[in-house]
């Protein structure tokens, strides 16, 4: 009697060592691919303030990883007196080759023109800032 | 011998039995187990196909997703009655929440019309601006 629980128990200790080993690689592997991506580049690449100067359009380069990482074009748009925040405001991002250019064509209205190879986009687009204080519209160049 | 081998694979498939039958029933998260048992299985459903004026081309949007709340929208224009893999032949890819319109102008021009479902949260798409044999050009629209 005492063997055949002690076989049973080995059974679970068996299941639970190989399933804790699966589980901790994975935990590993995540967080090794994590530490790669974690850093990013944020080269700024032009500022435009809106006619009444209450608010500023950022238009920046954020890429990181490497050769197999990321680089997209994006704007941040946020009121003046506010600082700059890469991770924060975002209206618009396109890839990296994209042309992207702001124009405010009144003081609560920003057009952003962007232009694509004429083959794919990746497009992120809100139409309104995040206070709602400004709409956004779009034109492909 | 073989008796202490039934014991230790009852004891360990037991302890597996266990493990899934708390993940089936949500008592605990495990992307291995989903995995393995299937949960993950990606579901496509039609949501509507669009024929062009002459009828020689379909615009047909999927809408693509599994148990774990990823879901998205693709749209694909093919001949009639080609078969195409949703997976890997699309023109454009957006998220569930998006609103989509799709008007064919004539036979050869697509206007696939999107807006955000929240217009705090804002809109995602993957567009592809020719069919896959080049002949039917797609325009997108982002309404206000």
């Amino acid at each position: 009697m005492g063997r055949r629980i002690r076989y049973f128990l080995a059974g679970i200790f068996s299941f639970v060592v190989i399933y804790g080993c699966v589980w901790l690689l994975g935990f590993l592997l995540e967080k090794g691919f994590d530490s790669g991506f974690k850093g990013s580049d944020i080269i700024m690449v032009a500022n435009t303030v809106s006619p009444n100067h209450g608010f500023i359009a950022s238009t920046y380069v954020n890429s990181g990883g490497g050769g197999a990482g990321w680089c997209e074009k994006m704007v941040n748009l946020r009121k003046s007196e506010e600082p700059f925040d890469s991770k924060k405001r975002l209206v618009f991002s396109s890839d990296c080759q994209s042309d992207v250019e702001v124009i405010w064509k009144g003081d609560d209205t920003a057009m952003i023109k962007y232009s694509t190879d004429g083959m794919r986009a990746d497009l992120f687009q809100r139409s309104l800032s995040d206070d709602k204080a400004v709409r956004v519209f779009y034109q492909t160049k | 011998m073989k008796r202490s081998v039934i014991y230790f694979a009852a004891g360990f498939l037991a302890c597996l039995g266990s493990l899934v039958l708390l993940s089936r029933v949500g008592i605990i998260h495990n992307k291995l187990l989903d995995a393995m048992t299937g949960y993950e299985s990606t579901t496509v459903k039609l949501v509507s196909d669009l024929p062009s004026p002459n009828l020689q081309y379909v615009a047909t949007t999927n809408k693509v997703g599994n148990g774990t709340g990823w879901c998205e929208v693709r749209i694909n224009v093919h001949k009639k009655d080609e078969v195409f893999d949703w997976e890997h032949d699309f023109v454009c890819i957006t998220g569930c929440d998006t609103k989509l319109d799709l008007k064919w102008e004539d036979e050869k021009h697509l206007t696939v019309s999107y807006s955000a479902g929240d217009v705090a949260k804002g809109v995602h798409t993957y567009q592809q601006f020719r069919s896959k044999d080049s002949l039917v050009s797609i325009a997108y629209l982002l309404e206000p």
